[in-house]
């Protein structure tokens, strides 16, 4: 194997604490032969909150989109209906009346064969998201067959839907890496304001205790916004406290139905700054790092990674809604060999992507492709709030060269 | 009246463990212990050859059949192989009636190269 890094966020794994080098090596084995170990699988875009940096679409409007195959089963949130008639308390997909024919989603035996498929092909790590993945009425059909294939599977939940029984029965699965759940503030007043739906940010909190009791691995994850910037540092106490491991992301993208509500949650670029210089300067590279190699700057989409919609459409990877074919025309394997749109991301070079290659702050950037493709429309574009992002933490590294004392943790406001 | 035959140990994969072949190697993950191991080919096959339970003396008899080795270095290699893997929990054992696995259980016998 090629001991060089197949850089992707996309393919990190809850609940594996050793062997980090062993499974970046794999990784590296699956970009280089074209095997989508990993896959996420979106298994509904049905969901019971309604968050207001969703990327899958606007749920305060009316959608004439895709049609969930169900209706969630037991929510007991109940959504307020959004002005000019939103989505109610699904809050999904609920296409108007008299809007255009909806493209249904994947049945649950639809999805079952995607499953299939996808082990077929080499896929070992199965992300079930959504929507909310814990409001599919399939959901434990779905893990029975992912166990049944010995595929790895973590689950990317609001953990609103996490009641007793449900949380035992899900510490059963032995291939249960863990679960992902989003949190978006330290206080119910800042969570439920993201989420829209008073009390989810208790019935997340429970829920995450409901695992934690019955041993199943929990992450937390923090998109860090607007709203919830100056909660940031108390986020991660709260993780911290109760020892639970977290991610922490600024990205907040345009939607995949092409609107862009999304973004007026993006944090400020002073907010960025002041978080930074605070409460996530330990986080943040010092010093000066050499450009990557060239033969690096090619993440693992439609490599080791792909995404499969609700509507079953494939995607490079679950933030690039770039559809290569969708699995009622293909199959999986067609999809996967003969994309010319996967054929194009394969043959990219560095050179290709006209602002990232002659880039300075290239080496501390996410390079995110999702938000250079939903900002901009092409895959080889920049977003220039990732830019602003690599700016900001190429200047702190330089300010702050290796071996320097660590500022004084706190509140970035 | 039939009589019970002695118990045999067949080992048998810890149940439902993910895992997948990359080359010659397979990778399994243990969500239980949060680990991932990378199996060495004589693993590999060991674990392939698990897919049903089987005894050492099964195991044995078909890595004879494979591989162009003398049989003790192959009984050696195997019983290194299921230690390991046993240490590692990837790997346990069943009792079960002698016999219950059929013709298999008899002692290996040469054959030629794979």
């Amino acid at each position: 194997m090629i001991p060089r890094e197949a850089r992707c966020g996309d393919d990190e794994l809850v609940g594996i604490d050793s062997g980090a080098k062993l499974v970046q090596s794999v990784q590296t084995w699956a970009h280089d032969r074209l095997v989508p170990l990993n896959a996420s699988l979106e298994v509904t875009l049905a969901c019971n909150i309604r968050c207001i940096h969703c990327y899958n679409f606007d749920r305060d409007a009316p959608r004439p989109g895709a049609r969930a195959a169900h209706t969630p089963s037991g929510s007991e949130l109940r959504v307020p209906p959004a002005p000019g008639g939103g989505c109610g308390t699904v809050g999904v997909a609920g296409a108007a009346d008299g809007a255009p024919a909806a493209k249904p989603e994947l049945t649950t035996e639809e999805l079952l064969d995607v499953i299939d498929q996808l082990r077929q092909a080499g896929c070992l790590f199965l992300s079930l998201t959504g929507g909310e993945v814990l409001s599919h009425p399939g959901l434990f059909r779905l893990l029975d067959r992912a166990r049944e294939a010995h595929m790895a599977v973590q689950l990317l939940t609001n953990g609103t839907l996490l009641r007793p029984g449900m949380a035992g029965r899900l510490a059963t699965y032995e291939n249960l890496l863990g679960v992902s759940v989003s949190l978006y503030g330290a206080t119910p007043e800042i969570h439920d304001a993201v989420t829209q739906v008073h009390g989810s940010f208790r019935r997340t909190w429970a829920g995450i205790e409901r695992l934690r009791a019955v041993g199943v691995v929990v992450r937390l994850k923090f998109v860090v916004m607007q709203p919830n910037a100056h909660e940031t540092d108390a986020m991660i106490a709260a993780a911290g406290a109760r020892g639970l491991a977290y991610t922490l992301d600024f990205t907040v993208t345009a939607r995949h139905d092409g609107t862009a509500g999304s973004l007026t949650a993006r944090i400020t670029a002073a907010q960025r700054e002041q978080l930074c210089r605070g409460p996530l300067r330990p986080l943040l590279p010092r010093g000066p790092r050499p450009a990557p190699p060239a033969q690096d700057f090619a993440c693992n989409c439609a490599r080791g990674n792909c995404a499969i919609s609700a509507t079953g459409d494939v995607y490079p990877c679950v933030s690039v809604p770039w559809a290569a074919g969708n699995l009622r025309d293909q199959s999986f394997a067609e999809i996967w060999r003969t994309s010319p749109v996967f054929a194009r991301i394969r043959g990219l070079r560095l050179e290709d992507f006209g602002k990232c290659a002659p880039c300075p702050h290239r080496a501390y950037c996410s390079h995110d492709r999702g938000a250079a493709f939903t900002a901009t429309g092409d895959y080889t574009g920049a977003d220039p709030f990732v830019c602003a992002g690599a700016e900001l933490t190429h200047r702190l590294a330089v300010e702050s060269p290796r071996g320097t004392s660590e500022p004084a943790d706190g509140p970035g406001t | 009246m039939k009589t019970r035959e002695p118990a045999t140990n067949a080992w048998r994969r810890a149940s439902s463990l993910p895992f997948q072949k990359l080359d010659e190697e397979i990778l399994v993950v243990d969500p239980r212990t949060r680990s991932v191991h990378l199996l060495n080919p004589s693993a590999t096959r060991i674990w392939e050859l698990l897919q049903t339970p089987a005894s050492e003396a099964r195991l044995l008899v078909s890595l004879c059949a494979e591989f162009d080795a003398p049989v003790e270095a192959i009984r050696a290699d195997l019983v290194r192989s299921l230690g390991e893997l046993e240490e590692k929990g990837l790997i346990g054992r069943d009792e079960v009636p002698r016999g219950g696995e059929g013709p298999a259980d008899a002692a290996p016998e040469r054959r030629g190269p794979a």
